[in-house]
């Protein structure tokens, strides 16, 4: 039996899910006895934390500086070009000196060229987790994209969303001992509670991506029901959003998604790299939740970039699972 | 290989030919390749085009193979221009859409991986001496099949491997598929209704006339469907079919079998090539089934003669305790040499044990269908059917035992009837314990299939009674010597009265019943029989008593 | 006279240049749109070219590279001025107005925050019409003027100016250009007023600000006509071979070919390099340039990217109709399909 939970305004939406089919409401002694509990949340109402943002890179117009609110912003030079050139030595004494002094605990770190190479980020987070030990550290290269000021907002949305990630899922927990915990991706799919904890950022519209889910789920059954004859369940009008949603839940498998820009001249090189990228992307469906015998490539796309230089390529590889849990 | 060319030689090479048989071998192609091939042009850019006449094989180099959508707007104005195809190196169009736009287009486009150029040598060559490239087929066939030997499987796998878009298929004289491939025939109308097993498939169960009818009546379509040597053109479902099939005879000159070959190409020249190369295989496969027949006939002979000595000889006494002192007699240790190798053929020589017969069914005023070369043939479908048992020639049929009760038994000779392309009847004789019962076991076999007269259908010893008996009689045959027998009481018989009180005595076994039955005194009884005696016939001799019993009920029923 | 484009003139204008505008990476359009919506403070005058002073000198400033190096490695700000500057100290004049290369997406917004930037007027056109990939593609050397001298910023504070014959411009430019972290601000075709009314497509900046106003069709956008080739679902997305390899045009050509939904259900190739320079139906030429050819995703309606084609995505196939000077002789040889190295 799996958990469907969808976390709102009021309390949880809770449905049990065997073989496809929901029922409810759920006995809680009977939810602890679930196999896994997939939890649906909208993180657009969590209080966010105040951030420490760090972006490596030269000066810029003022509209184009880091935004965070609440927290604290700083630019330190370093980073690189999107063929992977050093444009600067990272500035670590800057670095030092702002992690030192800004008093916060939450970072987001975002490096000029971290789709391409990530030195810069890596050598900010070592320098930061010295300085604030109990630092939680966002680097934006885990979203791969490129796009500085886009993936620099998602570091620093991540960043914020993470105490009050790790307040859902310590409550998952607690409500449902011993009974591990999935949490839905903003585009489909669920990843771990150990995932969610670290890239909350992924599930922020998690509710909404399962609550689409499940109400198609739930037309598909009642089309297949009233064309079978059979009984269709509870008419799709009477199944309220949450309901819906944490069926939705239920229904996701882990997924996790890996862009990079890469470089890569002629074929052999090319294929050593997107081989990298889909073992990076096995890697994170198996820390997303999934099975490690079940992890496999759903998609992969490469695309030249256009007006640069033959060789980079744009890549992007999905990579699903059955979770491991139940 | 035959000096001698049918008509369609020098038709233009096709598409396919090139690529399955010609200079294109080994190349991918998409498209149906029924284009015929008149000549080749090299295309290096698209403003060539303009000049390629309709039938020519289109060879893309530089710019015009350069990319796929080169590619593709090549196949564009190939098709514009009702070329025959579009040849173009390997790697400048992913095979998918090239596949899709064949298709859409109804362009065939071959990948090459070798130098178009010299690809392009080797097409022209083979367009304009279309009589050249395929004497080089034939000669490939003739050094292939040599290296088969005398094999059915091989001379067929050569054929089917060498003959690009033919399907080849060897048939037995009744029709079943002995080698190749089914499609060979698929596409003969009459054929598809009830497809012919290959020998040994016990799996069908078309009634045994079907079975037997239908490849006669495939082979005289094909025939009527083949107006040249052979060879023909038929329409179905909307394609070109043709077929070709040459005759293969046996060591003695009979027939042995059919070689059947059919395909879908639209080239001309096609079916004239594939029957000379049917026609290289005709030795090879006349010595294959003289090889097998040897041995077959061999193996069925060994057999036979083995389980005739397990029911001639003793049984040998049965060992009390241990004996550790040699065997004194020789005849002993045949028997039991006999035995090894009948338990070494898995027949059953213990327990209880049930006879079967079989015996073909002559027409009436005919010889039997089955000749003594037929044994083996027999002896494959008795043991597919029946498991492994012997099989004995007794008359002009067979016989044997097996482990099987009487009603299993029957009912799986009843299958091997049905796979019999002869029509038999089929006895199954009483249970009994061990080779010593079987000769009786085999006299009720005998008697049963004697009994069963049609076709396809097997009786039972064990359920069969006196009525049965007289059932069974040959009527037709022993009318004749019955009005013989008859003739001196029929000459004064004029209203049959007297015939009718002779039977209804014998039947009944006394003038007294006999007059119940026909309904008049016993007196008049008493007559009449004084008239027959009179006609010359003793009723009481026992020999006269029982042929006129035997004679009456002929001539009655 | 009078005119001026605004916060909210920005918004239309910017919109309005994104309806077929392909290349067009969503971060560097952002940031552009951000940068410019700092600087373009109470309004940048917008004038047509013949309304200058004839001898007014007017300089070309445009975007070169990629638009993802630029939404990845930021601008210090200074490089439209700087560019311009460069440009001025070469010619011993002051520039009296600013014009765009191309009106594609940043490209558009570019000259508009140099000309703010500057304090000059833009001027109410474009060198294409479209987007090509080169800068020498454009009207401006359809009627015989020369992007050189042509000066260019780069984000890390680098200027370096190009003198060279006008048919060299690209090839000198394009390594410096990725040296300089794969994008630039260009400062070129340094003309005089009555030459630019010659050569320039007139009209545009205030056609795409008319066709970004909320409501209007997109059509709006395509002055000289656009067309619907059909609707198709991507199949794949292919590396290509021959065509460009010699011309050394930036990037690698590829191929994507599409099934179309509906109707015939064609085999379609979209033949790309940097932009989709031909389309083919089951095998016939259905597009070509100059006519710009553009996929725009049936899900939002947005212009899909070459390098963000994918398997599974549903476009409409539209072609722009370029300016009537590009199906000139002179036109095709310099834009038309021969310029990408395909003979028809």
């Amino acid at each position: 039996m799996i958990l469907g939970v969808a976390l709102g305004e009021s309390a949880p939406a809770v449905v049990a899910v065997r073989d496809g089919a929901a029922s409810w409401p759920v006995p809680r002694g009977v939810a602890r006895t679930a196999s896994r509990a997939c939890v649906a949340a909208d993180l657009g109402g969590v209080r966010p934390a105040a951030v420490a943002a760090i972006r490596v890179g030269g000066p810029c117009p003022e509209a184009l500086r880091p935004v965070v609110e609440p927290g604290v912003a700083t630019i330190v030079r370093g980073g690189h070009s999107v063929t992977g050139r050093p444009l600067a030595p990272l500035d670590t004494e800057a670095v030092r000196r702002f992690a030192a002094t800004c008093g916060l605990a939450d970072f987001a770190v975002t490096a000029t060229g971290s789709p391409m190479l990530a030195d810069h980020e890596l050598e900010v987070a070592a320098i930061v987790a010295a300085e604030v030990p109990q630092a939680r550290i966002t680097l934006s290269y885990e979203f791969g994209y490129p796009g500085l000021r886009e993936r620099e907002a998602d570091a620093i949305r991540n960043a914020a969303l993470g105490p009050e990630a790790g307040r859902i899922a310590d409550d998952v927990a607690r409500e449902l001992p011993g009974v591990p915990a999935y949490f839905a991706r903003t585009g489909g799919g669920l990843v771990s509670a150990h995932y969610f904890r670290r890239f909350p950022l992924t599930c922020d519209r998690g509710a909404a991506a399962s609550l689409a889910r499940g109400r198609a789920a739930l037309r598909e059954r009642a089309d297949a029901a009233s064309g079978g004859g059979g009984d269709a369940g509870p008419g799709l009008a009477e199944v309220p959003d949450g309901v819906a949603a944490a069926y939705g839940a239920a229904l996701g498998r882990p997924e996790a998604h890996v862009e990079r820009i890469v470089l890569a001249r002629g074929r052999a090189e090319l294929d050593r790299v997107l081989r990298d990228a889909r073992d990076e992307a096995l890697t994170r469906v198996v820390s997303a939740g999934a099975a490690p015998g079940s992890a496999a490539i759903d998609e992969i796309t490469v695309n030249p970039l256009s007006y640069l230089p033959d060789g980079l390529y744009r890549v992007r590889v999905t990579a699903g699972g059955r979770p491991w849990a139940g | 290989m035959s000096g001698v060319r049918g008509p369609g030689w020098e038709a233009p090479v096709t598409v396919a030919e090139l690529v399955n048989a010609g200079p294109l071998a080994g190349a991918r192609m998409y498209g149906a390749g029924e284009n015929p091939v008149r000549g080749v042009r090299i295309v290096d850019e698209p403003s060539v085009f303009a000049t390629v006449t309709p039938h020519t094989a289109v060879v893309l180099i530089g710019t015009a193979a350069s990319g796929g959508w080169a590619v593709e707007m090549a196949m564009r104005r190939a098709w514009e221009q009702a070329a025959a195809c579009v040849i173009a190196p390997a790697g400048g169009l992913s095979e998918g859409s090239g596949e899709v736009l064949a298709e859409r287009l109804g362009v065939t486009l071959i990948f090459v991986d070798e130098d178009p150029l010299v690809v392009a040598v080797r097409v022209a060559s083979a367009a304009s001496r279309p009589d050249a490239a395929r004497t080089q087929l034939v000669a490939r066939c003739a050094t292939r099949l040599a290296e088969a030997g005398a094999s059915a499987r091989r001379v067929l796998g050569v054929l089917n491997a060498e003959l690009p878009g033919t399907s080849v298929a060897f048939l037995d004289r009744y029709g079943a598929t002995l080698a190749g491939r089914r499609d060979a025939l698929t596409d003969q109308p009459t054929r598809r209704e009830t497809p012919r097993a290959a020998m040994g498939d016990t799996s069908r169960d078309k009634p045994h006339e079907a079975s037997r009818d239908t490849p006669l009546e495939a082979s005289r379509a094909v025939s009527r469907e083949a107006p040249h040597e052979g060879t023909g053109e038929t329409v179905s479902a909307g394609r070109s079919r043709w077929s070709a099939e040459v005759e293969v005879p046996d060591e003695e000159g009979g027939v042995l079998g059919t070689l059947v070959a059919a395909g879908s190409s639209r080239s001309p020249g096609w079916p004239a090539v594939v029957r000379t190369v049917l026609e290289l295989a005709v030795a090879p496969l006349t010595a294959w089934a003289a090889r097998e027949r040897l041995r077959a006939s061999r193996d069925f002979a060994l057999q036979a003669s083995l389980a005739e000595r397990l029911l001639t000889e003793p049984e040998p006494e049965p060992e009390l305790g241990f004996d550790p002192a040699p065997r004194p007699q020789g005849g002993v240790e045949d028997t039991d040499s006999a035995r090894a190798a009948a338990i070494a053929l898995g027949w059953p020589i213990r327990g209880p044990l049930t006879a079967y017969r079989i015996r073909p069914l002559a027409e009436p005023g005919q010889a039997a269908p089955v000749g003594p070369g037929d044994g083996p043939l027999a002896y494959t479908l008795i043991t597919a059917a029946l498991g492994q048992v012997p099989v004995l020639t007794r008359g002009d049929g067979w016989a044997g035992w097996s482990a099987l009760g009487p009603s299993d038994l029957a009912e799986r000779l009843g299958q091997a009837l049905r796979s019999m392309p002869w029509p038999c009847a089929g006895g199954a004789g009483a249970q009994v314990e061990g080779l010593g019962g079987l000769a009786e076991s085999l006299l009720g076999a005998e008697a049963a299939a004697y009994v069963a007269g049609g076709a396809g259908v097997v009786r039972r010893a064990d359920r069969m009674g006196p009525a049965e008996l007289l059932g069974a009689l040959p009527t037709a045959a022993l009318r004749a010597p019955a009005a013989v027998v008859l003739r001196p009481l029929l000459a004064i018989d004029r209203d049959g009265t007297l015939l009718e009180t002779l039977g209804a005595v014998l039947d009944e076994g006394g003038a007294l019943r006999a007059a119940e039955r026909l309904g008049v005194h016993r007196n008049t009884i008493t007559t009449r029989l004084d008239r027959i005696k009179s006609a010359g016939f003793d009723l009481d001799d026992a020999p006269t008593r029982l042929a006129l019993q035997l004679a009456c009920h002929v001539m009655l029923r | 006279m009078g005119r001026l484009i605004d916060r909210d003139g920005l918004g239309r204008f910017s919109a309005g240049s994104r309806l077929f505008a392909t290349g067009a990476a969503q971060s560097s359009y952002n940031l552009a749109y951000d940068w410019a919506a700092s600087v373009v403070g109470p309004g940048v005058e917008l004038v047509a070219a013949g309304e200058l002073a004839p001898d007014t000198l007017c300089v070309v400033v445009s975007l070169v590279g990629s638009t993802t190096a630029l939404g990845e490695q930021l601008p210090a700000g200074d490089e439209p001025e700087r560019a311009v500057r460069a440009l001025e100290r070469r010619l011993g004049e002051r520039a009296g107005a600013v014009a765009a290369l191309n009106l594609a997406a940043e490209n558009a917004l570019i000259p508009l925050i140099a000309a703010a930037g500057l304090g000059l007027p833009l001027v109410d056109g474009d060198g294409t019409g479209r987007v090509f990939p080169l800068v020498e593609q454009t009207t401006y050397t359809l009627g015989g003027m020369s992007a050189a001298p042509l000066a260019l910023a780069g984000g890390l504070g680098e200027l370096v100016l190009l003198e060279t014959a006008a048919d060299r411009v690209e090839e000198l430019l394009r390594p410096v250009v990725l040296s300089v972290g794969g994008w630039a601000v260009a400062a070129c075709y340094p003309m005089a007023a009555r030459d630019l009314a010659r050569v320039l497509v007139p009209g545009t900046v205030s056609l795409l600000m008319r066709a970004g106003e909320p409501g209007a069709p997109r059509s709006a956008a395509a002055p000289y006509g656009v067309r619907t080739l059909c609707r198709g679902r991507i199949q794949a997305v292919e590396g290509s071979t021959g065509h460009g390899g010699e011309l050394a045009l930036p990037s690698l050509p590829s191929s994507i070919v599409l099934r179309e939904s509906e109707g015939l259900r064609r085999l379609v190739r979209l033949e790309a390099h940097n932009e989709i320079v031909l389309a083919l139906a089951d095998g016939a030429v259905v597009a070509t340039v100059p006519d710009q050819i553009c996929m725009v995703s049936t899900a939002d309606g947005m212009v899909v990217d070459v390098d963000k084609a994918e398997p599974g995505l549903e476009v409409d196939i539209m072609v722009v109709r370029a300016a009537p000077v590009w199906h000139t002789d002179q036109g095709l040889a310099l834009g038309g399909p021969r310029a990408f190295g395909i003979t028809l």
